[in-house]
Order: C-alpha cells, then sequence, then structure tokens
C-alpha cells in the first residue's frame, strides 16, 4: 500500500524500489481483515475500487464487529454508523438516556447486521439506511495479490531478497544489503517488514513492549459468504475473531503465550510501538511501527494513518528534523489513541483469571481513558483529543455496549415532553424494523453485486 | 428522571453586563425550557462596561442563529457592517500590507491543498499574490459584499463574513432579548459575595441597595475585576504577557469619511498596533501597545494622528493583562468575558472567546451539586481554546523582520511555545501546515498570515512535482477569473447595507 501511494503522490523524478523478502510473513492476518468507512477513498486512490475488490478481492461488506458475550451481559455491535442524529437539536444519546431506549435499537448498521443482511446506504438522508456506514472484510492474502499486481504495472524498481539486513549506520543515514552483499542506498527508506522490524531496529529506535500474546490463525473454504461483519467472542482464554470475506472464514485465536493449552498455539506476538517510527532516513510502518491487537479496525486505520502521515510529510531535506519531529509526534498520539479504544475494551471490572485476561487488564492506566469514562458516566458525554482515529459514535456505541449507562443527560432534553421524545425514537425503531427485512441476506446481496458489476465490465 | 430537573440550579445569578453579561442571558434564556431556572442579571451603571469590542469572526452567525436573531434587524439595531477579513498594514516589514480574509484560498485539488498549487505556480509567477485567489479578499479590496451561496458548486459558496458592529448595542439589544424570555434585569452595584463557611461556594450576593440575592450558580461577568473568580475565589491567572507585551488601549471613534470598508485594518506601529473598525456611522480606532516602551502621551498623538476622520470625544485608557485563569470555572462559579481572560483584539477573538464559554457551558450543563467532573472538562476545553488562540496571535509579532523599534526586536527574537514553533518551522520546510482537531483558526487563516509575514516555505511539497506545472497555470487563471467574474457582480458593500440593513442613525 505504501509503495503504491508513493508511486501515485511523487513525480516521476522520484525513484522508488521495493524490496520483497521471500514469504509473505504471517504477520499480516493481525491487521485483522478489516477495514473502517474511513478507507473507502484511500483503497480507492490506490485503484482498489469496490468493483475490484469485490470482483478480484474476494471481499465481503462490513458493518463492523459483533461482540458476543465479551464479558456476562455484553454481548453487541460495534458498528459504522455516520453520526447520530439530533432530536429537537440535542444529542440522540441524551434523549436515550431520559427515556431509557437501549442505543442499538436505533442504530440501522447494528440491526442490519445483527439480520445478517445488507444493503448499500443511499444518498437520500430521508432513508435511515442512509446513517449506516461500512468498511470491508477481506484476507489480507487476496490484497497482498492484487496490490502486487498494481505495482507491477508502475515504474516501480522490484528487487528479491533472501535477506535483508542493514549494512552501515552513518550520521543518522542506514545503508541496506540485500542477501549480506548487494549494498542498496536510499533517501528515504520505508521499513514495512512487520513484527520482525529489519531496518527499524536497528537504527537505534526501542520497540516499547506492552505484551506478548499468542495468535493462531486458519482458513476454511464457506459454501457461502458469512456475516455482514466480523465476530469477536471471549472465552477463558483469550477471544477469537472470526472474518468472513467471500465464501471464506479466517478465525484469528489470541490466547496468552503461557497459555497451556497446546492445541491453542500460533505464533507468538508482542505487542507495543517503537519509540520513534521515523529515525534518520527510515520509517517503520504498520506492524513494524507498532503491533495492537485486531479487537477493532483500528489495525487497517493505523496503517492508512502511517501511509498518509508520510505522504504529508515526504521530507524535502537530507536532514529531515522538521518532518521527522512532526511525524513521530502524530504518530505517537495516533497509536496511543487508538490504544484507549482497546484498553476500554480490556481493562474492565472483574475480569477473567486467566493468564490472558490478567495480562490485557494490567499495565498503567490511562487517564486519557479515565476521562472519557467519567464524562460519559457522569453525562454521556465522550471527550475529544486530537484527531483521534475513533469519531464519537464509535466510543459512544463501545461504551454502551461495555454497559456503561450515563448518570444523567443534557437537561435541553427536558424541553421536548417526553411522551413526544418516545413517540419520536419509537418511529425511529419501527422504520428501521421495517426496513430490515426489505434488505437482502448479505451472501445474496454479494453475490447480486458481483454479478451486476461483471455485466457493467464487459459492456 | 424528573428528579434530575429538580436537582439542576434553579437560581442563577449573572453578575456584569457587558457582552458577556448579556450574552450569557440570551443564550441560557433561550435554551433553557421555560421555568426550569429563574435568570437574574445585576449590573451597575455606575460602573459601567468595557465599551469596545466592535469586530467579530464568523462564528458570531452561528451564535445569533441559535438565539434565532434575524441579521438585518440586529445589523440595523447595532450599526453593523460586513467583515470580509482583516488587512494587515506593517506587520512582516514596514511599508507592505496583507489580507487575512475569511474563507479558504482556492480549491483544493486531487487531495492536495491549494496554497501547494500557488507556490508551485508563484514559482513562475512571483508577483502573484495568494489574496488573488480568496473571493473574500478580492471582494474586500473592491469594497464589495454579497451573501455566500450555500451552493457548493458557486463561486460565492467561497465567501465568509462576520460583522463590525457597535458592542454596547449588541448588549442592549441581548438585554432586550433576554428580558423577553424572562430574564430579570438588576441595576445596583454588588458589594459584597457570601459564602458557605465550609464548601466555599458562593450563596448570595449584596447589593449596595441593601438587597441580597440568593442563587444556586454564578456567571462572572464583572470584567477585568473578576470580582466572584478572582477577588472571592482566589483563582490564579496565567499570565502570558511574556509572548503578548501590550498592556494597554487608547479607544476613541471618530466620524467616518469615506466608503464603508468590509474588513477591519489593523496597523502595526512603534510598539503596537492600531485597529481602524468601519460601522454604518463611525469607525471605531484604537492603539495597542506596550506601556513599557510607549507613553500614554505618545500613545494618544500617534492614536489621533492615523485617524482618518475628525475624533468624536477623548481617548478612553483600558489596561489589561494577557492570559486568563487557570480555572474558568471554580465551585458553583463560571468566568465568562474579560473576568476569565483577555487576548488582545487583533484577531478579534474575544466575543468568539464568550461564546465558547456559554455553548461549552451549556452543553455540559450542571446539577445543582456542581460536580467537579463537570468543571473539570469544561475547564480543560476552554484553556485549550485559550491556548489555541494565544499562539496564532503570537504568530503575528514572532513572524516579522522588523527591527526599528525595542518592541520588534523583542517580540522576532523572543521564545515562543513549543506549539507554535513547530508549526512555523513545518510551515518553513515545504508549506505543510498541521492543524489540531476542534480549531479555531483553520489552515487558510495560517497561510494567509505565514505568507503575509514572509514566512516563505524553502520548497514546495513534493507531491505536487506529479502535477505539470501548465495545468497548475490553467487551473488558477481560470480560479481567479471566476471569482472576479463574480466579485465585478456584487453590490457595494455600502449599497448593500443600505438595501438590506440600513440603520440611517448618524453620530
Ligand atoms: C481594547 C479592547 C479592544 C477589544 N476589541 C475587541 C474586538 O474587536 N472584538 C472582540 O470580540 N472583543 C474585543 N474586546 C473584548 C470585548 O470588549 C470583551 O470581551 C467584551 O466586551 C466582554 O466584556 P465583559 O462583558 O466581560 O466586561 P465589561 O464590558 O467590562 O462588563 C463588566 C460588567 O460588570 C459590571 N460590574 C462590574 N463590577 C460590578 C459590581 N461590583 N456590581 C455590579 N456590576 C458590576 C459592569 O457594570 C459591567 O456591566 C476588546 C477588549 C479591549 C480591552
Amino acid at each position: 500500500m505504501a509503495t503504491l501511494s508513493l508511486v501515485n503522490a511523487l513525480g516521476s523524478d522520484h525513484h522508488i524500489a521495493q524490496v520483497n523478502a521471500s514469504a509473505t510473513p504471517p504477520a499480516d492476518d493481525i491487521y485483522g481483515g478489516a477495514t473502517s468507512p474511513e478507507s473507502y477513498n484511500f483503497l480507492r486512490g490506490l485503484g482498489l475500487d469496490e468493483p475490484l475488490l469485490m470482483l478480484e478481492g474476494r471481499a465481503s461488506f462490513s458493518l463492523g464487529t459483533h461482540f458476543r458475550r465479551w464479558r456476562p451481559g455484553q454481548t453487541w455491535h460495534q458498528c459504522h454508523h455516520a453520526p447520530f442524529p439530533t432530536i429537537d437539536g440535542t444529542p440522540l444519546i441524551h434523549h436515550l438516556t431520559r427515556s431509557r431506549t437501549p442505543l442499538s435499537e436505533v442504530l440501522i448498521s447494528a440491526q442490519a447486521a445483527l439480520a445478517g443482511r445488507f444493503a448499500h446506504p443511499p444518498a437520500d438522508p430521508a432513508t435511515p439506511l442512509a446513517l449506516a456506514e461500512y468498511g470491508y472484510q477481506f484476507d489480507p492474502l487476496d490484497w497482498v495479490r492484487l496490490l502486487d499486481a498494481r505495482i507491477e504495472t508502475t515504474r516501480v524498481e522490484r528487487l528479491k531478497a533472501e535477506t535483508i539486513t542493514v549494512q552501515s549506520q552513518v550520521a543518522g543515514r542506514t545503508v541496506l544489503a540485500l542477501d549480506d552483499d548487494i549494498a542498496l542506498e536510499a533517501d528515504l527508506i520505508i521499513d514495512a517488514t512487520g513484527p520482525a522490524r529489519t531496518v527499524i531496529s536497528q537504527t537505534g529506535s526501542h520497540f516499547i513492549a506492552d505484551r506478548t500474546v499468542n495468535a493462531r490463525i486458519s482458513r476454511q473454504a464457506a459454501t457461502q459468504t458469512g456475516q455482514p461483519g466480523r465476530v469477536i467472542e471471549a472465552s477463558e482464554e483469550g477471544w477469537t475473531l472470526k472474518v468472513f470475506p467471500q465464501e471464506t472464514e479466517l478465525s484469528l485465536a489470541i490466547t496468552s503465550p503461557a497459555e497451556p493449552n497446546e492445541t491453542l498455539k500460533g505464533f507468538d506476538v508482542e505487542l507495543g510501538r517503537v519509540s520513534e517510527a521515523w529515525q534518520g532516513n527510515c520509517i517503520a510502518i504498520g506492524h513494524a511501527a507498532w503491533t495492537i491487537e485486531p479487537l477493532s479496525p483500528a489495525p487497517m486505520m493505523l496503517l492508512q494513518r502511517d501511509i498518509e502521515r508520510l505522504l504529508e510529510l515526504i521530507p524535502t531535506t537530507a536532514e529531515a528534523n522538521t518532518e521527522r519531529r512532526e511525524y513521530n509526534r502524530r504518530f505517537r498520539d495516533d497509536v496511543d489513541h487508538a490504544g484507549l479504544f482497546h484498553e476500554a475494551l480490556l481493562r474492565q471490572e472483574g475480569a477473567m483469571n486467566s493468564a490472558y485476561w490478567k495480562s490485557a487488564a494490567g499495565g498503567e492506566p490511562s487517564e486519557k481513558l479515565a476521562r472519557k469514562l467519567r464524562q460519559y458516566g457522569h453525562r454521556g458525554i465522550v471527550p475529544r483529543y486530537d484527531l483521534e482515529p475513533f469519531n464519537n459514535e464509535d466510543w459512544i456505541i463501545l461504551l454502551e455496549g461495555l454497559g456503561k449507562t450515563p448518570q444523567d443527560y443534557d437537561r435541553q432534553a427536558d424541553r421536548l415532553p417526553e411522551a413526544e421524545t418516545q413517540n419520536q425514537l419509537r418511529q425511529m425503531k419501527a422504520t428501521i424494523d421495517n426496513l430490515i427485512p426489505r434488505m437482502p441476506p448479505h451472501h445474496i446481496y454479494v453475490a447480486k453485486l458481483k454479478q451486476y458489476l461483471e455485466k457493467k465490465r464487459h459492456v | 428522571m424528573s428528579e434530575t430537573n429538580s436537582q439542576s440550579p434553579k437560581r442563577i445569578i449573572i453578575v456584569g453586563g457587558g457582552s458577556a453579561g448579556w450574552m450569557t442571558a440570551a443564550a441560557l434564556s433561550s435554551v433553557l425550557p421555560e421555568n426550569a431556572a429563574r435568570i437574574c442579571l445585576v449590573e451597575s451603571e455606575q460602573i459601567g462596561t468595557i465599551g469596545v469590542g466592535e469586530a467579530t469572526i464568523p462564528d458570531i452567525i452561528n451564535f445569533n442563529a441559535m438565539l434565532g436573531i434575524p441579521e438585518a434587524e440586529f445589523l440595523k439595531a447595532t450599526n453593523g457592517t460586513f467583515k470580509l477579513g482583516i488587512q494587515f498594514v506593517n506587520w512582516g516589514r514596514q511599508g507592505e500590507s496583507y489580507m487575512h480574509p475569511f474563507g479558504q484560498h482556492g480549491v483544493d485539488m486531487n487531495g492536495i491543498d491549494f496554497h501547494q498549487y500557488w507556490l508551485k505556480y508563484r514559482q513562475d509567477h512571483p508577483d502573484s499574490s495568494i489574496e488573488d485567489f480568496s473571493l473574500s479578499a478580492i471582494a474586500a479590496q473592491g469594497g464589495k459584499f454579497a451573501m455566500p451561496d450555500p451552493n457548493p458548486r458557486s463561486v460565492l459558496s467561497q465567501l465568509r463574513y462576520a460583522y463590525h458592529f457597535d458592542a454596547t448595542a449588541y448588549a442592549r439589544y441581548l438585554r432586550g432579548f433576554a428580558e423577553q424570555r424572562g430574564v430579570r434585569r438588576i441595576e445596583g452595584k454588588v458589594t459584597h459575595i457570601g459564602q458557605h463557611p465550609e464548601t466555599g461556594f458562593i450563596t448570595h450576593i449584596d447589593l449596595e441597595s441593601g438587597e441580597s440575592l440568593d442563587g444556586d450558580l454564578f456567571f462572572d461577568c464583572t470584567g477585568f475585576r473578576g470580582m466572584l473568580i478572582s477577588q472571592t475565589l482566589g483563582v490564579s491567572f496565567q499570565d502570558w504577557s511574556h509572548w503578548l507585551p501590550c498592556d494597554t488601549a487608547q479607544a476613541i471613534a471618530c466620524e467616518r469619511t469615506g466608503e464603508i470598508l468590509p474588513y477591519t485594518i489593523s496597523t502595526a506601529k512603534q510598539a503596537g498596533w492600531q485597529w481602524r473598525i468601519p460601522t454604518q456611522h463611525r469607525t471605531g480606532n484604537g492603539h495597542i501597545y506596550s506601556s513599557k516602551l510607549l507613553s500614554d502621551d505618545e500613545a494618544i498623538d500617534s492614536l489621533l494622528q492615523d485617524l482618518d476622520g475628525p475624533a468624536l470625544g477623548s481617548p478612553r485608557k483600558i489596561r489589561f493583562q494577557t492570559g486568563h485563569r487557570t480555572k474558568l470555572w471554580e465551585k458553583n462559579c463560571v468566568a465568562i468575558g474579560l473576568s476569565g481572560g483577555f487576548l488582545e483584539p487583533l484577531e478579534s477573538t474575544s466575543l468568539f472567546l464568550i461564546q465558547e464559554g456559554i455553548s461549552k457551558f451549556i452543553s455540559l450543563y450542571p446539577t445543582a451539586a456542581m460536580p467537579a467532573v463537570v468543571s473539570d472538562e469544561y475547564n480543560r476545553q476552554l484553556v485549550k481554546k485559550f491556548e489555541q488562540v494565544r499562539d496564532f496571535i503570537i504568530l503575528h509579532y514572532k513572524a516579522t523582520e522588523r527591527d526599528d523599534s525595542e518592541f520588534w526586536n523583542y517580540t522576532r527574537t523572543m521564545d515562543i511555545p513549543d506549539s507554535l514553533s513547530a508549526r512555523m518551522e513545518l510551515f518553513q520546510e515545504a508549506g505543510r501546515i498541521f492543524r489540531y482537531e476542534d480549531e479555531l483558526f483553520a489552515k487558510p487563516n495560517w497561510i494567509a498570515v505565514l505568507l503575509g509575514q514572509n514566512i516563505a516555505p524553502k520548497s514546495v511539497d513534493p507531491i505536487i512535482g506529479a502535477v505539470g506545472a501548465a495545468d497548475i497555470t490553467r487551473s488558477l487563471q481560470s480560479m481567479r477569473s471566476a471569482m472576479q467574474g463574480a466579485v465585478a457582480k456584487m453590490q457595494t458593500h455600502r449599497a448593500f447595507l443600505e438595501h438590506y440593513a440600513w440603520s440611517g442613525e448618524t453620530v
């Protein structure tokens, strides 16, 4: 993705080479196989538009992630949703608190996902479906293949090597050695080697480890495309993620490396981030810069931000001190802010007493998250920090899902008589209930869409 | 949840009837459900108001819209005019001027900021100015005005505006609005503030007349003195005068002689700067300076010399300190307006900060217990706003080549907040602007001032390298002629006002 983005953005006076080591690292799977709605334009910019993703990338739609029995009593759909409507000028959440109505009842994308149905949100704002937002579910192997084919058509020089090592490091400038003998010099090196961190780890940037988990991946063919959203289910040992690209089911089990049950064992992944993602002339992106669990689409969101940040700050001088400082500042903010969302999921009272859950709930609690929880618990307000990847809706859906309810609401909601508020909420729910059965099941929608796209392609 | 209602503050007392007090009263009386609370405002004619504060930024339109105030009626009542931006004279260098217009420059294309196209265009067109691509700037320079077009495809959709008006008349207008909605106004001087012996919460205020008023929630809108927040509750002040050394103003109105300009003029002087603000019936002027480096007499001489019409009355001196209260909400008291903090009016942000204070308060509306969890979040958000505005204002003083006085030598070489120096460096490298979320001043504002004050990027962003120079020239020239065409069709500012909202008042 970074290679394509750079080719698209930079003029032909920039020489770009991509060095590939032999095999695709298994770490691609821990990106979690789902994108968020924000990725739509980004993917299109890479040439991965929806027709291509559907016809050749085996993508399916994702309305979010269904958390099943995350904790006793915590089952909800962490759906993607456009900004919540206001009622009488006051945010929806206050009316829901006032009338004790569950949020999910009035969320079209949550209800559609629960019913296993999907249709594209129309532009017409009059229908509640316009408020649904979606990302994609995908198998990283498919997307790597698509990206690879696209890069082949560009001016990028492609190099293969069994091993990539750092040959020298002089005055903050890294020179690589391919297969131990060919020296490769560049003004800028992008390290996208995943958790191997082949280059960045040699530059003086160190990895700040949080904890280690074990990941086991499996792929299974399915007779039909599954749910319009991922499913996460918690267990004593950790949790399992299921992703449903077209006619496939990917499964990722996350447990503790200390887990005694051998049948659950996969490979260990150290979670955390590097101290500086940009060091000298090397910029680490994706899992080379940070590794977080795919509890949400955060891994894909962060990867996209890494690339966008890089494009915004392509250096203009050899030293690049200004760009580097800014890049690292935003990198730290982005990773830490995405981490808040996961911390809210993992650090809960009464966590299970197994190795995974104990370690997931450990570590230093963040004051930023504590502030969000305090403010939300008090009166349904979610404080925002600079350019957080998760929006207000994501947070409210999450906190509701975790069973947190505001003690109080904005009293401006009282301007509307309570019966009128309830009436409006009932109507919202009724419209949604009415609409859902008329939406096609996800697998049928995907199949029909493909037929249509196929036909259009041949016209 | 009706018990929640009974817990909300029932008796609200606003002390002070300047813009801050009446904006607060008007907003609360308009948004609170009927009979939710009794609102009482106390003001003292004997003390009076600050009486300046005539220029605004476009956000004021949202405030008036929230209250449902008809624009033309408001403009008539306040002798208001339209403001398309600020012209800065002698800031970057003596003899130079630039326009900081509202709204954006040009149109971003292919996900790349417009100013990057312009920076590349300028390599072949060294006389080009980025203002040539701002509809607001072109209209302002031509003395023209039109309403923005809501259709995003129309070139007129790029226009943004605010107002100039008579601040005292605005407060009077809002008073009428608030009184109609049940706000009780009491004329009198507050002489004593009563506090709960244990909690320190404010319980009541005593007036000179002997009357005493009990309250659950108090707004300190007493101006610079901060009678409640500072004198009573002892909240400390975060002083920023080392970054913004001006501490005194001399203000005076004069007769308007020429056309009514649709913009403010801010002229940098020996130890500060002077504003010129056109309203319908007169021109407001003020000289802001550092009293350590310029005597009052010198300041007045300089002020009077630069009036463009006969003075109306004599100059009024106002002393101020730049900064903010470390807490703008303490216990059951919220400081709004000058009592909460002050940043000099270089970018006309004070009324905006009042507006922010009110709207953040409304969105966090507390129960009568005034939980610290609420005031804590309010303080975090408001302090952040002050800091963001601060950086933008400091930029004007720092980004200068002037070395003709001690004042400019100081500001040019002073240390500045890290947040600002990082931004300036980033822009200097390749014209990049980093914005913080939810920031008042957006990319176009930073670009206007940075470029206007000669902070020229060393190179253009490499991502513009892939775009051909001829294509850029074509796009930019067609944008410019579309804007010039639109401005040519606009009415003059005066003609627009005359038919839209003319007060007919003379001085
Ligand atoms: C030189 C200068 C230029 C400015 N220019 C601009 C500008 O262009 N744009 C902009 O947005 N803002 C500007 N401002 C800021 C703007 O004037 C103020 O933010 C705004 O007027 C609000 O003032 P206030 O209501 O807080 O205080 P004031 O106007 O001082 O009002 C204080 C009120 O408290 C009352 N009061 C005080 N003590 C007592 C007491 N003991 N008992 C009873 N009542 C009491 C007074 O009677 C008065 O009603 C400028 C400020 C200055 C100093």
